[in-house]
């Protein structure tokens, strides 16, 4: 297999967790459009380039990474950039900006292959001419973080732990489940005093818990405190919640908004909400859910067996592009 | 200005009271400020909120005795057409300002012996006329209709306001709510308010049908969609561009659309601006499908306009239309983030359209009724 390293930044840590998880070989470089950014990500490319890499990878295309291309392109080394972003989101000029560059960069033939980590995003670019594949995210439990998960005690402790407080993250119709799910509790990020001020004023039992660094560990303490987890943005491309709390034993639902399941009809049924926005469908999606904690568990763990064996080959094809 | 704004809130809790005394302190100054250097235009502001003050006392006065009417702005069109869509007694207030104005739609209200007032939504200064109104006849029901859902709470405006009305429904001084989704009449009434539920419903009689050309090309349309990110424009476009021989028909389109639709290399027939709503549905009819895959919603109205033009519309699997029937099979999304699903989405409606649109005409026949029988409740409870 070609060696690579995989460059990321820390604007969007939460795709980190996936990210390097996936990728052996990874550092973190800035971003920003200084000198002082320039050089320290050129020196880190430079001791990276001496070690004979023959490729680099960008996990995402962020501001000021377009000057880094070129500086990779001048030794002829092959750049490969993974999309942290998709069509729904270039609603905000940031996102735009940069995804139109990072499209320019690949018509100019700088860019030498383009992932995309859903398989819609990856066929409208493909249409289009460009050179880009699909990539499929993945996450797997490193087997001494696992951890004893929340026993049954009569009360239906439900985790939301939106990473952002953003438009996407849909965080108050989430909350709504508490309301609608009798018996519940609900554990959640707080990323605004809005969310506590709104479940006191709709009266719906829960308990602020916040994450103070997004990584894997902090994570993995909140996840295996409750019941099931819930993770319903209105879109996404990676879904680190999702995984950490099923690879810990914990269910966890998401919105439709992956391609994980196509084809998979039990963990479709069970884990993807067909309405990321309807309270009342997703607190009758979480009571089915554990009714067959079970059978939900037993078939996530053979699918993912699978998927692992699958997203592996994926990955080492996106690298031997 | 924003510096010393951002350096106050790292001390101060959000929404706490030192940050509501400093918020009004604030606005108060900003709106004194606003006065002198545009003192023009705020009186002849003023002279346009008053004269829509006289005219609704006028209005009020056609309703004399009756047992409703409904407050709505004129200005906010998705309001304004629900609002035309449920209601007969209809009253057409923009922002009422001022202690003057306040008591005349109030006092004009108690004058002409109406049984309730309707407030469809609420807009700055509708608040104290609900007060006053109560001030002058406790008996006189007041009932708020909630156009929003949950999601709207990110906002400041809409979640201040939304704790004001309940509030006031606390201190006695709503009698009800309505909701136009079925989620948020559920979930206010488990949280315990007097709650009804409506449905946005719409009657487009009036519009002219117009006879589509013959064209060799797939024209879908998609409107309306560039004022949020919650419209997903950008996806929308792209799932246009993988349909064979497409042509998107965008209105309004903004600058950033209009590149990407660059970009794609998707041929256009767009317009930068919005256009008035009677041009809009003559020209959709033009369409073989237009697409409103929105993330989150109510009762959307576009849709229904959509369907009674003529034309199908696909739309997300965010609002009460078509759910659990053959037609909701066809036309809503589950995964409104997926071009190349909301693709085969747009060439499956396609080739079923006449299906589709019986369904829909079996559907309206009903939803008609349904509506009808809920404003009757909503009025009569």
């Amino acid at each position: 297999m070609e060696k690579y390293i995989l460059l990321y930044g820390d604007k969007k840590p939460e795709d980190n967790i996936c990210i390097t998880n996936m990728f052996e070989n990874t550092r973190q470089i800035n971003l920003g459009w200084t000198d002082f950014d320039y050089n320290h990500n050129v020196k880190i490319i430079d001791e990276e380039i001496e070690k004979g890499d023959t490729q680099v990878i960008f996990s995402g295309f962020e501001i000021g990474w377009d000057k880094l291309v070129d500086y990779i392109k001048e030794k002829n080394i092959k750049v490969k950039v993974i999309s942290n972003t998709q069509d729904s989101l270039l609603y905000y000029e940031y996102e735009r900006n940069n995804f139109f560059r990072l499209l320019e960069l690949s018509k100019e033939g700088k860019v030498d292959d383009m992932a995309f980590l859903r398989k819609g995003e990856y066929e409208v670019y493909k249409s289009l001419g460009y050179k880009c594949s699909y990539l499929m995210e993945n996450y797997i439990l490193d087997s001494n973080k696992k951890k004893e998960v929340k026993k049954e005690n009569g009360t239906i402790d439900i985790g939301i732990y939106p990473l952002n407080y953003t438009w996407d993250k849909n965080i108050f119709n989430q909350l709504c489940i508490g309301k609608m799910l009798d018996n519940s509790n609900v554990n959640y990020n707080e990323l605004d005093e809005r969310m506590t001020d709104f479940l006191t004023t709709m009266n719906i039992e829960s308990k602020p818990d916040k994450i103070e660094n997004i990584n894997e560990d902090e994570i993995i303490n909140k996840v295996i405190k409750n019941d099931i987890n819930v993770s319903l943005s209105f879109t996404e491309y990676f879904h680190p919640v999702f995984f950490i709390s099923m690879e810990q034993g914990v269910p966890c639902i998401i919105g439709n908004t992956s391609d994980l399941f196509d084809g998979n009809e039990i963990l479709d049924k069970y884990i993807v909400t067909k309405a990321e926005d309807n309270p009342i469908i997703n607190s009758k999606l979480i009571e089915d859910c554990l009714k067959n904690r079970q059978v939900v568990m037993e078939e996530y763990r053979k699918w993912k067996n699978e998927y692992n064996k699958v997203a592996e080959e994926n990955r080492n094809k996106f690298l031997e592009k | 200005m924003q510096k010393l704004k951002n350096f106050v809130k790292r001390f101060i809790k959000k929404d706490g009271f030192l940050y509501r005394v400093i918020k009004k302190i604030y606005h108060i100054l900003s709106s004194l400020k606003y006065r002198i250097v545009n003192g023009k235009n705020v009186r002849e502001q003023n002279k346009h909120y008053t004269e829509q003050v006289d005219l609704a006392v006028k209005k009020l006065e056609e309703y004399k005795d009756k047992d409703y009417i409904v407050f709505y702005n004129p200005t906010w069109l998705g309001v304004a057409n629900s609002t035309k869509g449920l209601f007969k007694n209809i009253v057409p207030l923009e922002q009422v300002f001022g202690k003057k104005n306040i008591n005349k739609v109030a006092e004009a209200v108690v004058n002409n012996n109406i049984k309730s007032v309707i407030f469809s939504q609420i807009v700055d200064g509708w608040v104290d006329v609900l007060k006053k109104i109560k001030e002058l006849n406790n008996n006189i029901k007041t009932k708020v209709i909630w156009h929003g859902n949950c999601y709207e709470f990110f906002s400041d405006y809409t979640w201040n306001l939304n704790k004001d009305v309940m509030n006031l429904y606390k201190e006695g001084k709503i009698d009800s709510f309505a909701f136009v989704r079925s989620i948020m009449y559920e979930f206010y009434k488990k949280v315990g308010f007097k709650s009804f539920q409506l449905q946005n419903n719409v009657h487009l009689d009036n519009i002219k049908r117009v006879e589509k050309k013959k064209s060799d090309k797939v024209k879908i349309g998609i409107y309306n969609a560039d004022s949020r990110e919650l419209k997903n424009i950008y996806t929308s476009l792209s799932a246009i561009k993988l349909v064979p021989n497409s042509i998107a028909d965008v209105v309004p389109i903004n600058e950033s659309a209009k590149k990407f639709t660059e970009i794609l290399g998707l041929e256009t027939t767009s317009v930068d601006d919005y256009i008035p709503t009677e041009e809009l549905l003559e020209r959709i009819q033009q369409n073989e499908v237009n697409i409103y895959p929105t993330f989150t919603e109510n009762g959307p109205m576009f849709p229904l306009e959509s369907f009674e033009m003529g034309v199908p519309c696909l739309l997300g699997n965010n609002n009460d239309f078509f759910v659990g029937t053959k037609l909701g099979e066809y036309v809503i999304l589950t995964k409104e983030d997926d071009p190349e699903y909301i693709k085969e989405r747009i060439i499956n409606c396609i080739e079923h359209k006449d299906e589709i649109m019986a369904l829909y005409r079996e559907w309206k026949k009903e939803f008609d009724i349904k509506c009808s029988k809920l404003v009757e409740e909503f009025i009569q409870g």
